[in-house]
């Protein structure tokens, strides 16, 4: 083993709790631009009013706890909060749904637990399952433009027309009458490739990629593909930086791989998915790259991330194939950051001329 | 402490010492029935009601409660009143009793009653354990009242729906009360059980501000906690 030596002068590393933040934003940036491209503006609204809401609900909360509001509002924690939840909820979701969940997030999740650093659990993915466990019809129905569908050739998402339309979804009150609002709204509710696949699963048909439904054609799986492939990269850039370990992405894609291929049985009358689907049809990548590897509310010590890993991925497969809950990334992650501590405390590792910590009932040795 | 400081502790004892705000017992029924405030009321008041009656069951008895045996003694009396207003609300508020499914039954484990009689064994005067019964029970009613109405706002957008449940009935002509189902639900997982948990910590959270805030608080003693200590390999 060699150690490197350095002398001074040294620089300093920069990487602070904001600039990190915003790095882990700015990976973001590929993933939500490609959704943007395939699913209309729905994301860049829903990341706005959650972005919005964010900022001024952690003011408030902030003046309320008595803490230094610029230093504490200047770590842009609240900002990959919201940034991440607008991501997660479904385009042309209604804007006082963005703004319950946000509020949820960071009332609750965040500050109630005692702000940045202390939340148990992703504050994000808290108000996401609020919103999931309270609205389940509008957090299932995912939108894009009706134009889309009935003139698919012609029509772009980010054309005047789906702006227009994006914006109808969001804010119903712009809209002259509810005529207006009723008919966007009826050509729009969708299904994503993983309801697609459940429901064929259900019918003992085939896995959605296999048909050829005309949901699929157009922006839905391309465009599902290409979201992940973006989440993906942005993943990796973050690697790169060592903003995030591997262990936690590879555990978590690693158990999903393995179990989707082990399950996975074609022509069978219970198909649960193809690999391909739960890995780029769904919201895994943004799952294991971004969401779990929460440095606070994840494990801290290597193995521990590893089986932190490894749990979130078992549950993401057996709440999605057999559970109720159609993606189930919130849930896995909040059930992986309930048993982080427990990881915490039994995977530390050994302290140089420590033992290690002694497990449950036993004893603890002496001399 | 003088005879005149005691009453005004046991004056505020519903608030100080209130038994889910502070002791945090009984929890199990309080999150359970509270989902609608008709519920909480109609179950508040039926443990006040075996509260008041088992604790003046459990005073006449005390000469003949054995320290040994003492805690058979108040199951088998609180399982009677329970028994006693079980069979009442089956006769008298049918509906009611219905809804609550099998919380009446199990008042008789409830935690806070079965403190309160333990509490009671040295006391000399009925008035004094009548009064201190009252007290707790109400603070049951009240939390329970509170928590059940801010859930049933939250989750259902309707304060005191299906009030008719508190009215006496028997099985025969009970209103078929038949649940809106078009209504507007707005925070479903609030009548859920972590929403219980959310509104109970809340309104715990709340109180405890209140406390500081009027300089009431008494705060446990943070250095009391034992630092956590290393495994030294060579001592």
């Amino acid at each position: 083993m060699t150690i490197a030596l350095t002398s001074s002068p040294m620089q300093h590393g920069q990487l602070e709790t904001n600039r990190l933040m915003l790095l882990v934003i700015a990976a973001c940036l590929p993933g939500v631009g490609i959704g943007t491209w395939f699913f209309g503006y729905g994301i860049i609204i829903n990341i706005t009013l959650a972005v919005l809401a964010a900022m001024v609900l952690e003011a408030m909360l902030l003046t309320l706890r008595k803490r230094d509001l610029k230093f504490y509002l200047s770590d842009n924690s609240a900002l990959v909060t919201a940034v991440l939840f607008g991501i997660a909820m479904p385009p042309g979701s209604p804007w006082w749904l963005v703004l319950a969940g946000i509020a949820f997030a960071i009332v609750i999740g965040k500050h109630a637990y005692g702000g940045l650093g202390q939340n148990a659990f992703n504050p994000a993915m808290c108000g996401y399952l609020f919103l999931l466990l309270s609205f389940p019809l509008q957090m299932t129905s995912w939108h894009i433009p009706s134009d889309a569908i009935v003139d698919a050739a012609n029509f772009s998402p980010l054309g005047w027309q789906g702006l227009r339309q994006s914006m109808l979804l969001s804010f119903p009150f712009l809209a002259a009458d509810a005529a207006t609002v009723q008919a966007t709204i009826d050509g729009l509710a969708m299904a994503t490739p993983l309801i697609e696949s459940k429901m064929a699963a259900q019918n003992a048909l085939l896995t959605a990629r296999d048909t050829d439904l005309p949901l699929f054609a157009r922006s839905s799986d391309t465009g599902w593909e290409m979201v992940n492939t973006g989440y993906l990269l942005g993943g990796l850039l973050l690697l790169y930086k060592r903003i995030i370990s591997w262990h936690i992405p590879v555990s978590i894609i690693g158990t999903v791989t393995l179990l989707s291929l082990l399950m996975y049985a074609p022509g069978s009358t219970s198909i649960v998915g193809t690999t391909y689907l739960h890995l780029f049809g769904s919201a895994t990548m943004i799952g294991a790259f971004f969401i779990a590897t929460d440095p606070v509310s994840a494990a801290t010590s290597n193995l521990g991330r590893i089986v932190y890993g490894i749990i979130i991925g078992v549950s993401i497969y057996t709440i999605r194939v057999w559970g109720s809950y159609v993606d189930s990334i919130a849930i896995a992650v909040l059930f992986g950051n309930f048993c982080a501590p427990l990881l915490d405390h039994y995977l530390r590792p050994r302290v140089y001329g420590h033992q290690r910590a002694p497990l449950l009932g036993e004893k603890r040795r002496t001399g | 402490m003088s005879e005149l400081d005691q009453r005004v502790m046991q004056a505020t004892d519903l608030w100080r010492n209130n038994p889910v705000l502070v002791q945090m017992l009984g929890l199990s029924p309080v999150l359970a029935v509270s989902t609608t405030a008709v519920n909480g009321l109609g179950l508040g008041i039926a443990t006040l009601v075996t509260l008041v009656f088992s604790s003046i069951t459990a005073f006449l008895h005390r000469q003949f409660i054995s320290d040994t045996w003492r805690f058979v003694w108040y199951l088998l009396i609180l399982a009677t009143h329970t028994t006693l207003v079980d069979t009442f609300m089956q006769w008298q508020f049918f509906p009611l009793y219905r809804e609550l499914g099998i919380y009446v039954p199990l008042i008789c484990c409830n935690i806070a009653i079965i403190v309160q009689l333990e509490k009671h064994r040295t006391e000399q005067r009925l008035s004094t354990c009548l009064a201190e019964a009252i007290r707790m029970g109400a603070g049951f009613v009240l939390v329970l009242l509170v928590l059940a109405g801010l859930r049933e706002l939250l989750a259902g957008g309707t304060l005191l729906h299906d009030w008719q449940l508190l009215m006496p009935s028997n099985a025969i002509d009970a209103p078929n009360l038949v649940t809106d189902s078009q209504t507007m639900k707005p925070f479903r997982i609030i009548g859920l059980q972590p929403g219980a948990l959310f509104v109970l910590g809340l309104m715990i959270a709340a109180k405890n501000w209140l406390d500081d805030r009027l300089g009431r608080g008494e705060r446990p003693d943070e250095t009391a906690i034992e630092p956590a200590q290393r495994a030294r390999l060579t001592e």
